[in-house]
């Protein structure tokens, strides 16, 4: 029989080719199947792409703000510099043209032509000397709306700094997700180097203010840069030589034009620029941190540096008047900035008042004598300043002044004497009594009435009484001085304004701080690196249809890792002045890097096989 | 009986090739025309994935460059060099307010002012590549190879936010009034600033 089965060759095509088919049927199902595991992981790899740029677009949006920041700030005080000579230059150029004026009404009718140009000038110059006068408040050093606009932008800049690289974080995972990742993260490269990463840094976008000063303003302000150019100025100038050049330049339509020549205005604007600029230390010299002379506005700044507070002393009284329910509170009046100053008295409060005016940080706040007792006071005087140490700690800082105890007088302390009543400057100018919670700024002040009593014989009336109030009052008018150097003087600043910055560079020092800008630290090539590592599944939720047939056939990986780098550039310029930080893919060289260090600190087995998963998943 | 053998034997082979003919027309050559199929499938499948990586690229630095019209720059370009000398290449569509495609479907105010806020913060685009091609045998319909990937905002470079079109702001009810803010903020402080050097002479280098 098998013999026979042997002999019998019919339908053997049939047979061979049949298990052929299968065979290529499998074939078929498997390539396409392969096929389609090869799509998902060249999926996977691009969503790793775009979840490292989105990290990475975060980090240079945030460099492109604190840039757009810096230039904006690079500009407000080209203007401050700009409108402080012209301020400084009108006087002078209103000198010189009277002095001509005058030369040329005494020569007429010689200098008649001359006296008509004069006439021209003066008419030119009016409009000019109305506007810069409009715009010197705005601009005034450290107390003008410029300065605080500037100082504002600094901090949004800080803003930014903290948050942008933190949102690319959140960014990176949420972007993977959306394009059917099943986890994904991204972290900054500084992370990666292990033992040598600041942990309290991490998102935060390698900008900083530490040791900056306001000259680092001066290249962008004179020179300007790539990033000034791109913005359609002239190569090699900043807006500072701009308005410069709008100003002082010999052209018939600079401010300044040559119609104003005689006069000698373009040269004496200069002048007075070169000096605005050397203030700000853009003469090339650095602004001096040793060595300050610093006013303190409290009397724990006072006691902290053990330095003398000045308190003035003041007495005012009222005529004889038929008002006899005066009380304290009557006397005093504090109102919003934003009111108009009445006539009138109420001297001693605007005498504290003015001391918190110049304080910054201080809200200012004006009072006015809304008080039905101020209006009576007649004339108030100061009496004398007494100097209060503040070298004891705890409650010093407070004169001691005489009370009267029967027919003794004692010397009390001026906090703790019952005859005064304590009053501060209202944190937002709005009415306010006296506190239990003790400030201890300038213009703080002590208040104390008294009400002297008399009858007076009135025809056909009779008698009736008049009252005649005495008012005594203490003002804190400085908490000291104290010329501070090295880190008194640094610490002092941190505390003024939360950051260590250079302080003011003028001397006198009640500006605080000025603005100084956000610029790259030394190591920002690892932060501004991006390493991406994004997981997808294949058959789970989120990700593109799968064939039916795949369901039958289980290749390996069912899962796939793939990591990405992006990278924050400027091809431009790398600097915190040019608005042009990109990001683009590099090749992930990080986590190489780290496994490196990894090694070299001794962890040489964990270093080994997370390299061999490397090897494993790395599609590059 | 020789006789009678041997054309038994041709009777089989001639069974054998008919069948074998038969096998070969009805199995294996649409078997393998599958499979070549299949197989150019994947490669467009393949190229398509390498013209969404090459034009989400292109498109970054178009939107970077602030040229206008990047999606229209990015396929161009990647066009021209995937599939060169096509006479169908592909189309690369870019919806730079992701929010914006999801918001066309619910007619709710409030939702749709909130979806823009929040695609104008983000600023999200949808980059959508459709390939287009006819099989080299033409027996197929021509059937579009569509690939998506939602990238990341825009950096904001200068020439970027010069281009209301590129601008992240820019679209949307609320957009719009951050774009003005924005605008107001670094735009009209200049015009402010002129007369004391913020207003530049020259034009933006934004080429």
């Amino acid at each position: 029989m098998i013999r026979r089965f042997h002999k019998d060759d019919s339908a053997q095509v049939s047979f061979l080719a049949l298990a052929a088919s299968l065979v290529l049927v499998g074939l078929m199902a498997m390539i396409i199947n392969t096929s389609d595991v090869v799509r998902h992981r060249i999926h996977n790899q691009e969503v790793a792409d775009v979840t490292a740029l989105a990290a990475a677009t975060w980090s240079a949006r945030g460099l492109n703000t604190i840039s757009m920041l810096n230039i904006l700030n690079a500009k407000l005080l080209s203007m401050t510099v700009i409108v402080n000579a012209a301020s400084r230059t009108m006087p002078v150029v209103r000198g010189v043209h009277g002095v001509q004026t005058g030369i040329a009404a005494a020569c007429t009718p010689f200098c008649t032509p001359w006296s008509i140009l004069l006439q021209a000038q003066g008419i030119i110059i009016e409009p000019i000397d109305a506007g810069v006068r409009a715009m010197e408040p705005i601009t005034r050093n450290c107390s003008g709306a410029a300065w605080s606009v500037m100082r504002g932008l600094q901090t949004a800049s800080e803003a930014v700094r903290q948050t942008f690289g933190r949102i690319g974080y959140l960014e990176a995972p949420a972007i993977a997700a959306r394009n059917g990742a099943s986890s994904a993260f991204a972290v900054e490269g500084s992370l990666l180097e292990i033992a040598g990463s600041n942990l309290t840094e991490a998102g935060a976008l390698p900008v900083s203010t530490q040791d900056r000063t306001p000259a680092d303003f001066c290249t962008a302000m004179k020179s300007g840069g790539p990033g000034f150019v791109m913005q359609g100025y002239t190569e090699g100038e900043g807006p500072a030589e701009h308005g410069r050049g709008i100003w002082s330049d010999l052209d018939p339509i600079s401010v300044f034009n040559p119609a104003l020549a005689t006069l000698g205005a373009p040269w004496i604007f200069d002048g007075f620029y070169s000096s605005e600029m050397t203030r700000l230390g853009c003469d090339g010299s650095t602004p001096e941190k040793e060595g300050q002379k610093v006013e303190f506005n409290s009397l724990p700044q006072c006691r902290e540096h053990d330095v003398t507070a000045t308190w003035n002393y003041y007495q005012d009284e009222t005529d004889w008047i038929l008002d006899g329910s005066l009380t304290l509170n009557d006397f005093v009046a504090w109102t919003p900035q934003d009111v108009d100053l009445q006539g009138g008295g109420g001297a001693i409060e605007n005498a504290a008042a003015a001391v918190g005016a110049d304080i910054d940080g201080a809200v200012p706040v004006v009072h006015t004598p809304t008080g039905r007792g101020v209006s009576e006071l007649t004339g108030q005087r100061k009496v004398r300043s007494r100097g209060a140490s503040c070298a004891g700690g705890g409650r010093s800082g407070y004169p001691i002044v005489e009370r009267a105890m029967g027919s003794d007088i004692i010397f009390v302390g001026l906090r703790s004497h019952p005859d005064y009543t304590h009053f501060e400057i209202g944190e937002s100018g709005l009415h306010r009594r006296a506190t239990s919670v003790r400030s201890e700024v300038t213009g703080t002040y002590f208040l104390r009435v008294e009400r002297d009593e008399r009858e007076v014989a009135v025809e056909g009336e009779g008698t009736r009484s008049e009252y005649k109030y005495s008012l005594d009052a203490w003002v804190l008018v400085d908490a000291g001085e104290k010329v501070l150097e090295g880190e008194e003087l640094t610490e002092y600043y941190e505390e003024q304004s939360g950051t260590a910055d250079s302080g003011p560079v003028d001397s006198g020092g009640s500006c605080g701080s000025f603005p100084v800008p956000h610029l790259l630290v030394d190591e920002a090539d690892d932060k501004l690196r991006y390493f991406a590592v994004v997981n997808h599944g294949l058959g789970e939720a989120n990700q593109p249809p799968r064939p039916f047939w795949s369901n039958y056939f289980s290749v390996s990986p069912t899962r796939f890792t793939s990591f990405s780098q992006a990278q924050v550039y400027n091809d431009l310029s790398t600097d915190m002045f040019t608005q042009d930080w990109r990001v683009r893919l590099e090749r992930a060289t990080l986590l190489e890097a780290a496994l490196q260090r990894a090694g070299d600190l001794g962890l040489g087995s964990i270093a080994s096989t997370a390299s061999s998963v490397i090897t494993t998943v790395n599609n590059h | 009986m020789c006789v009678l053998l041997n054309k038994q034997r041709e009777s089989q082979r001639g069974n054998a090739a008919l069948e074998s003919l038969m096998l070969l027309v009805f199995l294996i050559i649409p078997l393998w025309g599958l499979i070549f199929t299949m197989g150019y499938l994947g490669i467009r499948v393949q190229k398509t994935h390498e013209a969404l990586s090459l034009s989400t690229y292109m498109f970054l630095l178009e939107r970077e460059a602030g040229t206008d019209n990047p999606a229209s720059s990015a396929q161009s370009t990647v066009s021209g060099s995937v599939f060169e000398g096509e006479t169908n290449p592909l189309q690369v569509n870019v919806n730079d307010q992701e929010a914006q495609a999801v918001a066309d479907q619910v007619p709710q105010d409030e939702l749709r002012t909130l979806q823009n806020l929040m695609g104008s913060v983000s600023g999200r685009s949808n980059i959508a590549v459709t390939v287009t091609r006819k099989d080299p045998i033409g027996d197929f319909e021509t059937s579009p190879i569509r690939r998506a990937m939602i990238i990341g905002g825009a950096t904001g470079t200068y020439c970027q936010m010069q281009d209301e079109s590129l601008n992240p702001f820019a679209a949307g009810d609320i957009g719009g009034g951050a774009m003005a803010l924005v605008r107001v903020v670094s735009g009209g402080s200049d015009y402010v600033l002129a007369p004391f050097g913020g207003l530049p002479g020259g034009d933006p280098k934004c080429d």
